[in-house]
């Protein structure tokens, strides 16, 4: 096939009509692409945010945020979202100490936000419809975690204010959670 | 098109799973949020910062708690999810296939994605709440004959999606789609009609309903069938009776002759085999399919008798009878015949019954079909040739334009001969067919006219007077 037939065959598949679909009564659903753009969105400023909040050079923080847009919009999956729930984690470390910033709760519904989505959208395509039920089915977990973590945070916030040091309280759910996790390893 | 085997068939196929693995494993997902909530908590931890740790908090939990609201306590899924494809036979609308996929997910899963895919159609992907549920799957196809459903690959994901099973499929058993037909009105008839009774008017005397003539009264005549009003009028003193003599009726055989030797659509490419046909496109047997059953259908409605051949495989024909069961065999052996491996050239054509009409679908791409209606012409049999090759898209590769012209020319040139002959063509495809009815009508018109004038049968040599 010479080059004239080649760009007009080109042409000709892109004139053609697409195949029909399979038709499935499924009830009233969501696209995927949602899912395929929030999460770079909720990844990036997760990042950005954490960034900007502890006063970092603010070129680098939308450099660094944006890389992880590209990343979750190109192939999303867990280790993009993950990190970056663990880089502003390393970045709060590293900044000046008080006991306890409320601008963490604000990160953690971020975090947990960012890390869902990015599971949607690694498994979902863009084509894909989501039915609302299940998105609701997986959305009443969500709110029951972030209750839990929001709760915690509450109690870590209003223990910061003691001197007795609200670390206790914190490192005491640490450990709960620690033995709620020994406790699901070992079922699976 | 064809569909890869699932990893879990897969490796079952080469024993690499054992009967005892569980079907359910933790997800990249899962172990990630594990990991990074452990590193996120313990940094904070050790480094003093609640708020650090509580950055991992969501993480942990997220991915560890295998429960959700309404059953705190439930574990990670044990048995696989169950899956059936179970063909739906309500369909109501002509070119439509229905099934029900029924999913049974377990019930500690939350998710459930599903990814219905079918030849010819693009795949949908659906992700469901595992609960047991029976999802409608149709899709819509010209096609006809034995075509190949749904294959529907399933996939159950544990809360959060940190446990997820491998994913299993189910595959719909083929569907034979029977022709649908067109409405025709009057088909041409044979030459000679047959048998002592139908809903034909013939030319031999015997018992119907039109006047042929007014013979004397012979012995054997019936008495119902003296005319008192022309024996008063010819014979006053009744010296001879005289009787209305009727043409007898008679019934029409029509053959069908399929040549399903070859089936070929409308993009040139795919003639060769290689290449997925459009399931919206018909070929050229789906048209030879639904000419065949209209045909089939109309001479069946007006009381003839129909019969079946097949060109492209030796087998017993169906042989030509009446009435709805006749009919019935007529569809399921069309919808059955499909090209089998390269066809031996015949030797001799199908025998046909005597005064038969026989129409033959063919696409007449080689010379064939033009050798049989010769032979069938010569024998004394009316032939009708239904043209049932699609409208061919143009193609841009310069060794297929060349072909197409090639084979195209020889083609118009047998359709030619065929009509310099006598024999009438009458194309399928696209807008001719509307045109078909009409064609075939006048045809019908044609020959009636063409014989209105009875031939008197030797054995009937009483003149009318």
């Amino acid at each position: 096939m010479n080059l004239t037939a080649e760009i007009m065959d080109l042409r000709r598949r892109r004139m053609e009509r697409p195949l029909p679909q399979v038709d499935v009564d499924a009830g009233a659903s969501v696209p995927g692409w949602c899912f395929h753009v929030l999460a770079p969105v909720a990844t990036g400023g997760l990042v950005a945010l954490a960034g900007l909040h502890v006063g970092l050079m603010t070129e680098l923080v939308l450099v660094v945020a944006g890389a992880f847009v590209l990343w979750v919009a190109i192939r999303p999956s867990a280790i993009p979202a993950h990190l970056a729930v663990v880089l502003p984690a390393v970045v709060l470390f590293g900044a000046p100490g008080r006991p306890f910033d409320p601008f963490v709760l604000l990160l953690a519904v971020l975090a947990l936000l960012a890390v869902r989505l990015a599971w949607w959208a690694e498994h979902v395509g863009r084509r894909t419809r989501v039915e609302g039920a299940a998105l609701g089915r997986a959305a009443r977990r969500d709110v029951v975690v972030l209750a839990v973590t929001l709760g915690i945070g509450g109690v870590g916030w209003f223990a910061a204010g003691f001197a007795v040091g609200g670390l206790v309280v914190l490192g005491a759910g640490a450990l709960l959670a620690l033995v709620v996790v020994l406790v699901g390893a070992s079922r699976t | 098109m064809t569909f890869g085997t699932t990893p879990r068939d897969a490796a079952r196929e080469r024993r690499l799973r054992r009967p005892d693995e569980p079907v359910w494993r933790r997800t990249p997902t899962g172990v990630a949020g594990v990991v990074s909530g452990a590193i996120v908590l313990a940094v904070g931890l050790i480094g003093g910062s609640a708020d650090v740790a509580l950055l991992g908090v969501p993480l942990l939990l997220g991915a560890a708690w295998s429960g959700r609201p309404g059953a705190p306590n439930a574990g990670v899924p044990q048995r696989e999810t169950q899956v059936h494809l179970v063909p739906d036979d309500g369909v109501s609308r002509p070119g439509e296939l229905g099934a029900v996929l029924q999913v049974v997910p377990p019930p500690e899963a939350e998710l459930v994605q599903v990814r219905v895919a079918a030849p010819g159609h693009r795949p949908v992907d659906v992700v469901l709440p595992a609960t047991p549920r029976d999802l409608s799957l149709r899709l819509a196809t010209v096609r006809t004959g034995p075509q190949p459903t749904f294959v529907a690959d399933v996939r159950g994901y544990g809360p959060a999606g940190a446990t997820s099973e491998d994913p299993l499929r189910a595959t719909a058993p083929q569907s034979l789609v029977l022709p649908a037909t067109m409405p025709l009105g009057r088909v041409p008839l044979p030459a000679r009609l047959r048998g002592l009774t139908g809903p034909h008017v013939s030319r031999r005397l015997g018992d119907g309903g039109d006047l042929r003539d007014v013979h004397p009264f012979t012995p054997g005549d019936r008495l119902r069938r003296i005319d008192w009003r022309t024996t008063a009028r010819r014979s006053p003193q009744l010296d001879e009776l005289y009787v209305r003599r009727t043409y007898s009726t008679a019934e029409a055989t029509t053959i069908l002759v399929l040549d399903s030797r070859d089936d070929v659509g409308p993009d040139l490419r795919t003639w060769r085999g290689s290449g997925a046909r459009r399931v919206d496109e018909p070929t050229s047997l789906d048209l030879a399919r639904h000419a065949a059953a209209s045909i089939a259908t109309a001479a069946v409605d007006a009381g003839d008798r129909v019969g079946l051949e097949d060109l492209g495989r030796r087998r017993r024909p169906l042989p030509a009878a009446g009435g709805r069961r006749q009919l019935r065999r007529v569809h399921h052996g069309l919808a059955v015949s499909s090209p089998l491996g390269s066809p031996q050239r015949r030797l001799r054509p199908p025998q046909l019954p005597a005064d038969a009409v026989v129409y033959l679908f063919s696409t007449l791409l080689d010379d064939e079909p033009l050798h049989l209606v010769r032979t069938w012409r010569e024998l004394g049999h009316r032939v009708v040739m239904v043209d049932t090759l699609p409208d061919v898209r143009p193609v841009h590769e310069d060794h297929l334009r060349i072909a197409w012209r090639v084979t195209s020319m020889e083609r118009a040139d047998r359709v030619r001969q065929l009509e310099s002959e006598g024999v009438l063509v009458v194309p399928w495809a696209g807008t001719e067919r509307s045109l078909a009815r009409t064609r075939l009508e006048a045809r019908a018109k044609a020959d009636e006219r063409h014989h209105s004038t009875p031939v008197r049968l030797a054995g009937s040599s009483g003149a009318a007077r």
